[in-house]
């Protein structure tokens, strides 16, 4: 099985809340995950589990064959190995964090160069093309601050995918952006969902949801309360909870 | 709505009895005292005193007849600095400080002509920054490694000036060097620091922490006094460190600390999803501090550390404290010559005025930088 | 149809790390650890290593230039004068403070610049904080002379050396006063002259140890009314306290008088006073650091939100009245952790006053210190009194900061 994604009874605490409960999760290499969920269910805390942005207080964690160690102090895993992880799962945000001192275009190279080692003139022209293919080739020599929320994000994405990720996370890509900007990254995450990238994402867009996802993951409360296909989730949920919350939701 | 020159004074003048009484005491008070100014600046005051000892006031007891190592030096600090003003301005009106630098460098060859060598000395220099400050706002490429270029460029210049002996150098020049060198070198041992401070080991932590509360709990006349006494006792008495040197050493000290302090304070400012974004990246620790967060953290502080630059400044004359004339030092030196020791208030009100003159320039220079920072434009 | 086909996804084996056999991960989980606690321990070695190699080099310095290092000076008569201030000795009752002589030790001379810089530094901050506030005040006037006036002294003082205005007041200003014969103002309850400043002040009088009596009995009515607690009872005590005193006048008489300064040719009796070059260094430290006082002052008025003139503006206050009574007491939570850092750079900045002959804790030291040769047990005595100096003074405003914003808090 060529499970990317690994998780045994995974445990977290903020103190004396309780906030990832015993999670039992695998993610196969090329599944589209969509994860739904009230705020404070623990959705985003996981996803930033996965590439070591949070460290947990007990269970087992195997991100692309590389395990990482439970810790209180964020001691556990050495900074080396989390590069090693972070190398290969890419994480969108959703505040885009772009770097405001560098234009678009070095903010897609900086890692390839920096990180992978990448000569500048391989890292340039994959960033070129990554900015093509999201459509923001002729704003390649613009700062940041001079781009819409839609268009910064896409920047982001483009910037991931420049390291050449085998996994990419999205913490709720879309909800810092205006409505009429929203629709423009869920068709960049389309279509690298179509082409086989394996990708996690909390997020609020029922609809994009239904149509992208392999499967869904409802938490609730940090436990995974149900799993399954978008039809079964959306159309036959099982639990009490699961309804109340999607009723809520998807009356918009 | 145009302001009728009635409705503007009722309005900032007269609003209410208790402002109109203060406008009616304070403004005939304002126009006397600045009558008596000007009646003694015109017309009772020996400016000659100042005119004579010009050599003095800016270069201190430096040899004459290597004066045009002086000259030199100056030049090139004006360089640097008109560079640094030039980028960090950007003006649109470089045709005008260009324009302006030229009429002051003939201004500067009629007074050369005419045997005013200071005088046509200072003018050469503030040309040479109207003009430099104009090259970068132009072409701010040329200005690409500002810190590297001023690096080079004080080690240069105290590589020319040292043949004439350090312990010679001296007045205006003393201290726009002292400042450059000073500031040059508490820089990074300040950002070192800030991120020691930040750092996720305790033991470095404390360190930084005992450091700077240390040296920010003492003066600098005696932070400057103990090094020009401990850094003697270091070093093989075969090496002679001159005393300057242990003078900056203590600057250096002293102002690595707020720095570190001020850096620090940017580095907190920085939001934290840019380290998120640079460590999902893959970005190691050090790069994360130094390409990401640094920038970032400098940026958002630079009005502070300007503020820093001009504290540094007009603390310089702290160091008359190990017998080095600086230039409020080389003030004194010349009332103490008893040919011109009744022009007391001459010599004080021209200092005055120059470091007026300075401070104004460096503090309206951070407020710019401040406007252009929070309009957005990077 | 997608372009997205990456490089490299499909062609890659499973793992870019083969998982680890059973019993490695924990090893890899100590590993990270273990690893930060050696760099931990490596750090702390190498900064011990390095201060007890600086100071080993210092020793060997001292013994290479025969000086050593020994406090023995501090118990020598010192063999000079100090032109003002108080030191500690022993008096018939205990310590007591007296006047500064040159058969006194070269400790007691250096804890008589330590009161110079403590009185100094006392009465600045007084002073710097009051005009302060008010010129900050002055800069949100709608005033436009007075707005421009207090800019104005805000920026003359800001961008020159604190050096130069210490040398003004004292050269410009305090020694430029007529002599004592001509320099008598206010009736005679001021005498601004070049030989200091003096002015009257209330001395004890015959009756002043009866007094004490009702005065101590006013305190500990206070105290109690205090301790009890209840706004009602303390207010009472206080009423009492005030009573007591009154009636303590009825019985003794008045426990003070107003001395004036009686001035003969060359020194002035009675009254109190300060040397021109105590009193230049007090306003020159006060009227400076009024000026960063006032824009910490104007800082923190216009971080007010605009909400609350408005609101006192439609309560009816005036101007002068929002200002005084509603804004400026919530500006005063902005205000005080700033005014710790401007407190500890006056202490700190009494040190200028070796330039105009102040006999200051670091002047003496510097007499000192060429007296005896000690010159680096001296300045690592005066660096510990003013780190001392410098920790009270942000304790105490620590303390006053955590009592303000408990009362506002928001």
């Amino acid at each position: 099985m060529s499970a990317i994604v690994q998780m045994h009874r995974l445990n977290k605490s903020y103190g004396a809340f309780h906030v990832l409960k015993d999670i039992d999760l695998q993610i196969q290499s090329g599944e589209v995950v969509v994860i739904i969920g009230a705020s404070g269910s623990g959705k985003s805390t996981l996803i930033r589990c996965v590439n070591g942005l949070e460290h947990f207080g007990a269970g087992q964690l195997v991100v692309d064959g590389i395990e990482l160690a439970p810790s209180e102090d964020g001691f556990g895993t050495s900074r080396k190995e989390l590069a090693g992880i972070r190398k290969e799962v890419g994480m969108v945000f959703q505040h885009f964090n772009l770097f405001p001192h560098k234009t678009v275009l070095e903010n897609v190279m900086l890692a390839p160069v920096r990180v992978r080692k990448w000569p500048r003139a391989r890292a340039e022209a994959t960033a070129r093309k990554l900015l093509e293919r999201v459509g923001l080739r002729d704003h390649i020599d613009k700062y940041p601050s001079q781009l819409s929320g839609g268009q910064q994000q896409r920047v982001a994405i483009a910037r991931s995918l420049a390291m050449e990720p085998r996994l990419m996370l999205f913490d709720e890509p879309t909800s810092a952006l205006d409505p009429e900007m929203v629709g423009e990254v869920l068709e960049v995450m389309r279509e690298l969902a179509r082409s086989g990238m394996t990708m996690i994402i909390v997020t609020h867009e029922m609809g994009f949801a239904r149509e992208v996802a392999d499967r869904i993951i409802y938490m609730d409360d940090g436990k995974v309360l149900e799993q399954g296909q978008p039809a079964a989730i959306f159309d036959h949920p099982v639990h009490e909870r699961t309804r109340t919350f999607l009723s809520r939701v998807l009356t918009h | 709505m145009a302001m009728t020159i009635g409705r503007w004074t009722r309005h900032n003048l007269f609003a209410s009895p208790s402002s109109s009484l203060l406008s009616l005491v304070s403004i005939p008070l304002t126009l006397y005292v600045g009558f008596l100014i000007a009646r003694w600046a015109l017309f009772s005051a020996h400016w000659a005193v100042v005119a004579d000892n010009l050599a003095v006031l800016l270069v201190g007891t430096f040899p004459l007849e290597q004066v045009w190592r002086a000259m030199l030096a100056g030049a090139g600090l004006s360089a640097l600095f008109g560079m640094t003003i030039g980028l960090v301005l950007l003006t649109q009106r470089w045709k005008g400080y260009a324009i302006a630098g030229a009429v002051l460098a003939v201004v500067a060859a009629v007074s050369y002509a005419t045997h005013f060598q200071w005088i046509a000395g200072a003018l050469g220099c503030l040309a040479i920054a109207f003009c430099a400050c104009a090259a970068t706002s132009r072409w701010p490429r040329v200005g690409r490694g500002m810190g590297l270029l001023w690096l080079l460029g004080v080690g240069a210049i105290c590589a020319l000036l040292a043949p004439a002996g350090v312990d010679r150098w001296g007045g205006l020049l003393l201290s726009v060097l002292v400042t450059a060198i000073a500031t040059l070198l508490s820089l990074p041992v300040g950002i070192a620091l800030a991120f020691a401070r930040n750092s996720r080991f305790a033991s470095l932590r404390l360190a930084s922490t005992g450091y700077i509360e240390l040296l920010r709990s003492v003066p600098l006349v005696c932070t400057v006094y103990w090094s020009w006494i401990i850094i003697p006792l270091v070093f093989p008495p075969q090496v002679h460190i001159p005393d300057l040197a242990r003078g900056v050493a203590g600057f250096v000290l002293f102002y690595a600390a707020y720095a570190a302090e001020y850096v620090r304070s940017g580095i907190q400012g920085v939001p934290r999803g840019q380290s998120e974004a640079a460590q999902s990246l893959g970005f190691s620790a050090l790069d994360e501090s130094f390409i990401v967060v640094l920038p970032q953290a400098l940026r958002a502080v630079i009005p502070a550390l300007v503020g820093n630059v001009l504290d540094l400044f007009n603390n310089v004359p702290a160091l008359f404290i190990i017998g080095l004339t600086d230039f409020l030092k080389a003030g004194q030196t010349v009332l103490a010559n008893p040919q011109y020791s009744g022009s007391q208030y001459e010599i004080y009100v021209f200092m005055f005025a120059a470091y007026l003159a300075i401070g104004s320039l460096i503090s309206y220079g951070a407020r710019r930088i401040e406007g252009k920072m929070s309009q957005g434009a990077r | 149809m997608s372009q997205f086909k990456l490089s490299s996804t499909e062609s890659r084996p499973f793992g870019s790390t083969p998982v680890p056999a059973s019993g490695a991960p924990l090893r890899l989980r100590s590993g990270a650890r273990a690893r930060a606690a050696a760099i931990q321990t490596l750090i702390l070695a190498v900064i011990v290593a390095a201060v007890l190699a600086f100071v080993g080099l210092i020793w060997a310095g001292l013994q290479r230039h025969g000086i050593g290092f020994s406090l023995d000076f501090l118990d020598q008569p010192a063999g000079f004068n100090i032109s003002e201030g108080l030191t500690v000795a022993q008096g018939p009752h205990g310590l007591t403070l007296v006047p500064f002589n040159s058969q006194q030790t070269y400790a007691q001379a250096l804890l008589a610049g330590l009161y110079n810089t403590l009185v100094v530094t006392l009465i600045s901050i007084v002073l710097a904080t009051v005009l302060g506030v008010l010129v900050g005040v002055g800069r949100m006037s709608r005033n436009w002379v007075v707005k421009n006036w207090a800019w104005a002294f805000v920026e003359l003082i800001r961008n020159t050396p604190l050096l130069i205005q210490i040398i003004f007041w004292y050269f410009a200003v305090l020694l430029q006063m007529p002599g004592l014969a001509d320099a008598s103002l206010l009736h005679g309850a001021l005498i601004a002259s070049r030989q200091g400043v003096f002015f009257a002040w209330p001395a004890a009088t015959a009756a002043a140890s009866h007094y004490a009596w009702f005065v101590g009995l006013a305190v500990a009515v206070s105290a109690l009314g205090v301790l009890v607690g209840t706004p009602r009872r303390r207010r009472v005590a206080f009423v009492a306290s005030a009573a007591i005193l009154a009636l303590g006048l009825a019985f003794t008489g008045w426990p003070f008088s107003i001395e004036m300064p009686e001035a003969s040719s060359f020194s002035v009796s009675g009254g109190a006073g300060f040397s021109p070059e105590m009193a230049s260094l007090i306003i020159a430290l006060g009227v400076n650091f009024a000026a960063y006082v006032a824009e910490v002052v104007r800082g923190a008025l216009q971080s007010i939100d605009k909400g609350q003139w408005e609101a006192a503006a439609a309560l009816g206050l005036g101007h002068r009245e929002s200002l005084w009574v509603v804004v400026l007491p919530q500006a005063v939570r902005v205000i005080v952790p700033s005014l710790g850092n401007l407190y500890v750079t006056i202490a700190k900045s009494t040190s200028f006053a070796i330039a105009i002959g102040f006999p200051d804790m670091f002047s003496v030291y510097g007499t000192v210190g060429n007296q005896t040769g000690r010159a680096l047990e001296g300045i690592l005595i005066v660096m510990v009194v003013y780190l001392l100096i410098s920790l009270s003074i942000s304790a105490i405003v620590n303390l006053y900061n955590r009592r303000v914003m408990k009362k506002g808090a928001r």
